[in-house]
C-alpha cells in the first residue's frame, strides 16, 4: 500500500535541514544582509538587462524531443504489457520507435542537433 | 519482501544522504592531486563554514523568488528521489509508479537550474541556464529509455519488484548499454564532470556566477546529493538491491552506493567538458539508437520468458 | 561571537583565490598560481566564488577601474592583494589570510558596503548601444568614461540597466540581442584584452577584439635575457588555459606543473619525457577531441593571409590542433630545438605576432555559441605585454553566418 507519509517527512527534514543552514547563517554569519552587486561582467558594469528574450537556437530540438516525449506516455505503461501481450506489443512498440527514429536522422541531416 | 518504513526514518534517510555527499566531496578533493586523504576530509567542512559565514550576494534587479527557489530545488530534489529508493528491504514510499517519479524529479530539475540561472539577472549564469536547458534536452531520452530497461525486464514500475527480479542475474549483465547510458546521465543532470557546462569556466562560473554564501552552498550540497540519488537508485535497478552474501540487505546497498557513486565523482578527473552543443549530436544520433537496440533486446529476453 | 571566528579561521585554511592579471603581470600571476597549489587553494572563476582578489601586474588606469569593480563584487570575508613581481607573492598570501581572520575589521568592511546607486552614477547601463556608431574604432573611446549620453529609457528601470535592444538575426526575425564585452578578467583569458560582443542567444553575432590597457613591459615569455626553457613554458602555460576552459582540470593542472618545473630548471631530466606523455595523454583523450574539434578552423594558409605566424599558424587546423600543437613546440623546445620567432610568432607586415592573433578573433568568433568563443580565444592566446600590441584594434566584423 503506497503511503506518502515516508516521503512527506523526508521533504519535511530537508526543509528543516536548508532552514537550519541560513539559520546558522544568520547567527554566525558575518553580515546578515547580503551584499547588493552589479552582475559581474569581467570588471565593467553590464550594460542591459540579461533576463532578454533568449535566442533558443536548439529550439527545433524541442520539437523532435516532444515527438519523443509523447511517446514516453505509452511507453511507461507498455513495459508493465509486454509479457502478458506478447510480440504484438513489442512489434507495434519498435514500428513506432522506429519511425520516430527516422525522424530524428532527418532532423539531424537538417543540422537540428548542431546550432552554433 | 520490501516494507515501506516508518515516517520516523526519513530523518535517518536524508542523513545517510548528507553523509554520501561529504563522502562524494572528500573523495574528489582526494582526487585532486597534491593532497593527501588527510587534508582531503579536511576540505569538504572548509567549504561548508566558508559559504555559512560568507555574506551572500544579491545583484542588481534580480529575482529573488526565483533564485531562491531554484538554488534550494536541487537538494529537495535529490532527496524525493531518495524517498522511493529501497534500501535493503525497507523504502519511504513504496510507489507502484517508483521509476516514472524518479523521471518526474528529474524533469523539475529542468526547471531548478535554469530559474536559480535566470534569477541574477546576469548574463553568463543565463547562458548557463540556457546551456543546461540544451543539455538536458539530449540526455533526458537516453535517461527514460535506461529507465525503461529495467522496468521492462521486470514488468514492473515499482522499485521492489524490479529489485526482486533481479535475485541470481543482475540487470546489469543483461543491460549493460542501458546501465552505462543510466550512469552518464546522473552526470548530466548532477552537472558534473563532462556535463559541468552549465557551471564552466568558460562561462566565469555559469549558474553560479552570482552566488555566495549558503545560496551557493545549497546549489553545490544539492549537486552532490543529485549524484548520490542517481548513485542509489542504479543500485536496485541495476545491481539488484540489497543482494549479497553476509551483510544485511540495507548495508549492500548502501555499499553498492557507495561504489557507484565513487565511480560517478571519478570521472570528473577523468573526462574534459562534452559541451551541451557537441553532446546534442550524440546523444541523439549515437546514444537513442543504441539504447533502443538495448531494449529491444530485453523485449526479447521478456517474450523469451513468457 | 567567537564561533564566526572559528568558522572563519578553519575556512581560512583554504581560501578561494580570484588572479586578475594585467598586461605584464606574468610573473605574478605564475607565481601566485605556483604558491597556491603548494598551498592547496582553488581558483575561483569569479568574484562570487572568491576570498582572495590577487591584482598581478600594475594595472593601468582602465583595469584599475576594473579591478575597483571586481573587488566591489567580492562577498566577505574578503582581501586584496597587489602582486608586481614573483618575490613578494609568499609574504602577500600570508598577509591576505590574515586580513581574511581578522574578523572585527571584516565585519566593518562588511557594514560599511553600499549597494551601486540604483538608476544613478553607478556606470551602469550608460552606453546606449543602440546609437554607437559601430564603425568608430572601439580603440577610440574611452571606455572608463564613455557614455552619459542616451539615458532616455535607462532612468526608469531598477538598477539603472537598460532593456534588451532588438537586430535581425540571421533568418531575418527580429531578436532581442545582448551587447557583452568579454575580458578584462575571466578565468584563463588573456591579459588586457577586451571582446565585444553581441549575442543573440548563445551565439556570437558580432565581435570586436581589441587591447584595452597600453602596457610598457614587453613579453616576459619572449624576453631573451630569460632563461631557457622559457619557450617550452610559455606554450606549456597556454595549453593549460586552454585545458582549463576546455573543462579538463587535471590535465590543465598536469600542464602547470610541467610548466614550473620548466621553469625551475629546464634541463632536469624527465621533464621532456613528461611532456610527452601529457601530450600523448591530451591526444588520445576522445572527450576533448570531441569536444574541440573544427571549432575556429585556420587553415595555415589563412593563417599566412592573416599575418599570423607561430604555432597557431604551424598547427594548420583548429582548436583541438593549436592545443596539440603547443604540446608538440614545448616539447621540441625542451629538446633543443631553436624555435623561430617569439612564443607567439614573429613580426610581419608591420604587426607583431599578438597583434594578427588578435585581428583574427572576430572572425573566428563570429558564429560561434559563447563557449566555443571562448575555446578559440584561448587556443590563440595572444600575449598583450608583447609591445604595442595594447593599441591593436581589429576591424569590425559584421556578422555573415547563415
Amino acid at each position: 500500500m503506497e503511503s506518502y507519509s515516508g516521503a512527506l517527512a523526508l521533504l519535511l527534514a530537508v526543509v528543516v535541514v536548508v532552514l537550519g543552514l541560513y539559520a546558522a547563517h544568520l547567527s554566525a554569519g558575518l553580515a546578515r544582509t547580503p551584499l547588493t552587486s552589479l552582475p559581474y561582467n569581467g570588471g565593467v558594469a553590464p550594460k542591459e538587462y540579461a533576463v532578454s528574450r533568449f535566442h533558443a537556437r536548439w529550439y527545433s530540438m524541442t520539437m523532435v524531443f516532444l515527438a519523443f516525449d509523447i511517446e514516453m506516455l505509452f511507453m511507461y505503461p507498455w513495459t508493465l504489457v509486454v509479457a502478458q501481450v506478447g510480440a504484438a506489443a513489442v512489434v507495434e512498440m519498435f514500428v513506432f520507435l522506429v519511425v520516430l527514429v527516422l525522424a530524428v536522422v532527418y532532423a539531424w541531416r537538417e543540422g537540428a542537433f548542431r546550432w552554433a | 519482501m520490501v516494507e515501506q518504513a516508518p515516517a520516523w526514518a526519513a530523518p535517518l534517510a536524508l542523513g545517510l544522504l548528507l553523509a554520501l555527499c561529504v563522502a562524494a566531496a572528500t573523495f574528489d578533493a582526494a582526487l585532486a592531486a597534491g593532497r593527501g586523504l588527510a587534508g582531503a576530509l579536511r576540505v569538504p567542512w572548509q567549504e561548508a563554514a566558508r559559504l555559512v559565514v560568507q555574506q551572500r550576494r544579491t545583484t542588481v534587479a534580480n529575482d529573488p523568488l526565483l533564485w531562491r527557489t531554484g538554488g534550494v530545488s536541487l537538494l529537495v530534489v535529490a532527496a524525493l528521489m531518495v524517498a522511493v529508493v529501497p534500501w535493503g528491504d525497507w523504502t519511504l514510499l513504496d510507489s507502484a509508479v517508483g521509476v516514472v517519479w524518479f523521471n518526474a524529479m528529474d524533469v523539475l530539475l529542468w526547471a531548478a537550474v535554469w530559474i536559480t540561472g535566470w534569477g541574477a539577472n546576469s548574463a553568463w549564469p543565463l547562458v548557463g541556464a540556457h546551456r543546461f536547458l540544451a543539455q538536458a534536452l539530449s540526455y533526458e531520452l537516453l535517461l527514460m529509455f535506461a529507465l525503461i530497461s529495467p522496468a521492462l525486464g521486470a514488468g514492473s514500475l515499482r522499485l521492489a519488484d524490479v529489485q526482486a527480479e533481479q535475485a541470481g542475474l543482475w540487470f546489469v549483465v543483461t543491460m549493460p548499454v542501458a546501465f552505462v547510458v543510466f550512469c552518464v546521465c546522473v552526470l548530466a543532470f548532477s552537472l558534473w564532470g563532462p556535463f559541468a557546462a552549465p557551471i564552466g569556466a568558460d562561462l566565469g562560473g555559469g549558474v553560479l556566477a552570482e552566488s555566495s554564501g549558503v545560496d551557493r552552498l545549497l546549489v553545490l550540497l544539492g549537486r552532490y546529493a543529485l549524484l548520490v540519488a542517481g548513485a542509489a537508485f542504479a543500485v536496485p535497478l541495476f545491481l539488484g538491491g540489497g543482494e549479497g552474501p553476509l551483510l544485511p540487505a540495507v548495508l549492500w546497498s548502501v555499499v553498492k552506493t557507495v561504489l557507484v557513486l565513487g565511480l560517478l565523482v571519478a570521472c570528473r578527473r577523468r573526462f574534459a567538458l562534452l559541451r551541451p552543443e557537441r553532446f546534442a549530436e550524440l546523444a541523439w544520433v549515437v546514444g537513442i539508437p543504441l539504447v533502443l537496440l538495448q531494449i529491444l533486446v530485453v523485449s526479447l529476453l521478456v517474450l523469451g520468458r513468457s | 561571537m567567537a564561533l564566526t571566528e572559528r568558522l572563519v579561521r578553519f575556512a581560512a585554511g583554504r581560501p578561494h583565490l580570484l588572479l586578475v592579471e594585467c598586461p605584464g603581470g606574468t610573473p605574478a600571476r605564475l607565481a601566485a598560481e605556483r604558491h597556491a597549489r603548494a598551498r592547496g587553494w582553488p581558483r575561483a572563476d569569479g568574484p562570487a566564488d572568491a576570498d582572495v582578489l590577487a591584482v598581478c601586474g600594475a594595472p593601468s588606469t582602465e583595469l584599475a577601474a576594473a579591478v575597483e569593480l571586481t573587488w566591489d563584487a567580492v562577498a566577505g570575508p574578503r582581501s586584496r592583494i597587489s602582486l608586481r613581481g614573483g618575490e613578494d607573492v609568499p609574504d602577500a598570501l600570508e598577509r591576505a589570510v590574515a586580513a581574511l581572520r581578522d574578523v572585527p575589521a571584516q565585519r566593518l568592511d562588511a557594514a560599511g558596503r553600499t549597494p551601486p546607486d540604483a538608476g544613478g552614477d553607478t556606470g551602469a547601463a550608460e552606453m546606449d548601444h543602440g546609437d554607437m556608431n559601430m564603425d568608430d574604432p572601439p580603440g577610440d573611446m574611452d571606455h572608463a568614461e564613455m557614455g552619459h549620453g542616451d539615458m532616455d529609457m535607462d532612468m526608469d528601470l531598477p538598477g539603472g540597466l537598460a532593456m534588451a535592444d532588438r537586430a535581425p538575426d540571421r533568418d531575418g526575425l527580429r531578436l532581442d540581442i545582448l551587447h557583452l564585452q568579454l575580458g578584462p578578467f575571466l578565468p584563463a583569458w588573456p591579459a588586457g584584452l577586451v571582446v565585444d560582443v553581441t549575442l543573440q542567444g548563445d551565439v556570437v553575432q558580432e565581435a570586436y577584439a581589441y587591447g584595452w590597457a597600453a602596457s610598457t613591459a614587453s613579453s616576459w615569455w619572449d624576453d631573451a635575457a630569460g632563461p631557457p626553457g622559457r619557450r617550452a613554458a610559455a606554450h606549456l602555460d597556454s595549453a593549460a588555459r586552454l585545458l582549463q576552459l576546455a573543462g579538463w582540470s587535471a590535465a590543465a593542472y598536469t600542464a602547470r606543473t610541467l610548466r614550473d618545473s620548466v621553469l625551475d630548471d629546464a634541463s632536469t631530466p624527465g621533464t621532456a619525457a613528461q611532456v610527452a606523455r601529457l601530450g600523448a595523454k591530451v591526444r588520445r583523450s576522445r572527450s576533448l577531441r570531441w569536444g574541440l574539434r573544427d571549432l575556429g578552423a585556420l587553415p595555415a594558409e589563412r593563417a599566412v593571409q592573416l599575418g599570423i605566424s607561430g604555432p597557431a599558424q604551424r598547427a594548420d587546423g583548429d582548436v583541438h590542433d593549436r592545443l596539440l600543437q603547443w604540446l608538440t613546440e614545448a616539447w621540441a623546445a625542451l629538446n633543443g630545438a631553436a624555435g623561430r620567432g617569439g612564443t607567439r610568432g614573429e613580426q610581419v607586415g608591420g604587426r607583431t605576432a599578438s597583434q594578427a592573433l588578435i585581428a583574427a578573433i572576430p572572425r573566428l568568433v563570429i558564429g560561434q555559441e559563447l563557449a566555443g568563443a571562448r575555446l578559440i580565444i584561448a587556443s590563440l592566446d595572444p600575449d598583450l605585454a608583447d609591445r604595442d600590441v595594447a593599441d591593436t584594434i581589429a576591424k569590425p566584423a559584421v556578422a555573415q553566418h547563415g
